[in-house]
């Protein structure tokens, strides 16, 4: 089956348009429920097997939960390097709470299932199967709050400041795209804001909140961490997907407290992530309820956006389906689980230094150590990215300022599409975040 | 074929709000007439028909973040020394 989302971008305000667009129809559509069709491209797996929460024996290895046979229990999968986890069927049936290991990439979590999935409680409303994040931890007397770390796919929260401590009166803008500002002595730090397209693909998780300030001089006055991003979680079903009194959370986290609210400002709530389910029919026999809010800042700060969540049926139970927060996009008729073409973008140098083969800075730990401040060059690779696309590099202070953007042409690109450039800051001593992202539509 | 907006603020198809067009028998295409407000946002034009729908996103203006395509590079972390 082909579904066809289509983009277009008319880009001047105030200007009226009339034009003609042509509806093609692609498909018959009838009875297309009975068919079988593969939606998670994962059928013809001979390999598959099923998973229940309740029985160990069908556990991937590196699972967290049950010795025994159980009929509850906290269960932790761990994920492959690209998040990807496969089964014939997906049983939770209980008193379970799933959660996911994030993975050294810290990728979103797919779970695709060539049969049917169940999330049930058999004690009432509700427990949960989760890719939320942390909160931002509260400063106190000598400490200020630190990030929390994002959801599966979600970016961490910025860290704190205390003047007297670590000398500086500006927290650290949240992670990711949509990172909120850092807290600064005459303004709270900003919430995460949700980025990215209503389709869920690519599939991202949600950005951090920004750390607060401490810009008094007592010890307490000491700035909230913000809380991370909510996760990225996509689950494809051939089959059906039920839901009974269970919640599939994706929460940003909260923003951390301030020491003392006269002389420091708390951290920037997370933005909440992004669910996307993906099945042939949706069962909604009682409380299934979809969450992805932004959380709550900590005092004088903002609290993050909501994420998005989509829901995608061959039949028409996709519209009526769960309760959500923030509301659905519902959709009959899913569109393709990931892009043809998956583009990359890459930081693959800083200051002349090869970054890692899976950096962990979205962790808060330093991948690469420079001798000396100055102008340092950041190096860009990317493949499936347009020639001609405007590369956004943004170079964060762990604490202590604002975020410093610089924008890159793409220009040097090969045959087979693969790009480079670089681009420099000049850049005191001191600890940063340095990411890049590509905006572009795809034709 | 159903065609329903988000926000008739920012984009509609020349029936309103909510419209039908009929595709003649024999025929895939049909004419449909778009029209966008000025008001810069988004809105998600929907297209149902048989039990299957298609959207459509209009963005006019600068896009919000959450209309955004965004493919992000993994986080590096560094520190500089004095």
């Amino acid at each position: 089956m082909s579904i066809t989302h289509e983009r277009r971008r008319f880009g001047l305000p105030g200007l009226k348009l009339l034009g003609i667009t042509a509806l093609l129809l692609l498909l018959p559509g009838s009875n297309i429920a009975q068919q079988i069709i593969d939606l998670c491209g994962c059928a013809g797996d001979p390999t598959l097997q099923p998973f229940n929460a309740g029985n160990p024996a069908t556990y991937p290895p590196g699972t967290s939960g049950c010795s025994a046979a159980c009929t509850s229990g906290s269960v932790t999968l761990p994920l492959p390097p690209d998040g990807v986890l496969r089964f014939s069927s997906f049983t939770v049936d209980g008193n379970f709470t799933i959660g996911f290991f994030r993975n050294t990439a810290n990728t979103p979590v797919t779970i695709l299932v060539s049969g049917n999935v169940l999330l049930r409680s058999t004690v009432g409303c509700c427990p949960d199967l989760h890719v939320s994040a942390n909160d931002g931890s509260s400063g106190t007397v000598g400490f200020a709050g630190v990030g929390g770390l994002g959801g599966n796919g979600g970016f961490r929260g910025g860290d704190g400041s205390v003047l007297p401590i670590n000398g500086f009166n500006i927290g650290g803008a949240g992670l990711g795209p949509g990172g909120g500002a850092p807290g600064t002595p005459t303004g709270g730090a900003g919430g995460g804001v949700f980025f990215g397209l209503p389709e869920l693909v690519p599939l991202i998780g949600a950005s951090g909140g920004g750390g607060g300030a401490g810009f008094g001089t007592a010890n307490n006055c000491a700035g909230g961490g913000g809380g991370g991003g909510g996760g990225g979680l996509l689950i494809v079903a051939n089959g059906t997907f039920t839901i009974q009194d269970y919640d599939v959370l994706a929460q940003g986290g909260t923003g951390g407290a301030p020491g003392n609210s006269t002389c420091s400002n708390g951290g920037g709530g997370g933005s909440g992530g992004a669910v996307r389910l993906v099945a042939a029919r949706f069962v909604d026999v009682g409380n299934g309820r979809l969450w992805a809010q932004g959380l709550s800042a900590g005092s004088g700060s903002s609290s993050g956006t909501n994420g998005r969540i989509r829901l995608e049926s061959l039949d028409a139970s996709a519209q009526t389906s769960f309760s959500s927060n923030p509301p659905a996009i519902r959709i009959t008729g899913p569109g393709p689980v990931a892009n043809p073409v998956s583009p990359t973008v890459k930081i693959t140098g800083v200051g002349g230094q090869a970054t890692p083969a899976v950096p962990q800075g979205g962790y808060g730990t330093i991948d690469i150590v420079l001798p000396a401040p100055g102008v340092t060059s950041v190096d860009l690779a990317t493949t499936g990215v347009p020639s001609g696309t405007t590369l956004l590099v943004t170079v964060k202070p762990r604490i202590g300022g604002a975020a410093i953007p610089a924008t890159v042409p793409l220009n040097t690109c090969d045959s087979a599409g693969a790009c480079t450039a670089t681009t420099a800051f000049n850049l005191a001593a001191g600890a940063y975040i340095i990411e890049a992202r590509a905006t572009f539509q795809v034709q | 074929v159903t065609i329903t907006t988000s926000d008739p603020a920012i984009a509609t198809t020349t029936g309103g709000a909510s419209t039908t067009v009929v595709i003649p028998a024999g025929s895939l295409v049909a004419p449909l007439g778009l029209l966008t407000t000025g008001t810069q946002g988004a809105a998600l034009l929907r297209f149902e028909f048989d039990g299957t729908a298609r959207d459509l996103v209009v963005v006019v203006g600068n896009p919000p973040a959450s209309q955004i395509p965004a493919v992000t590079a993994p986080v590096i972390g560094v520190r500089i020394d004095q």
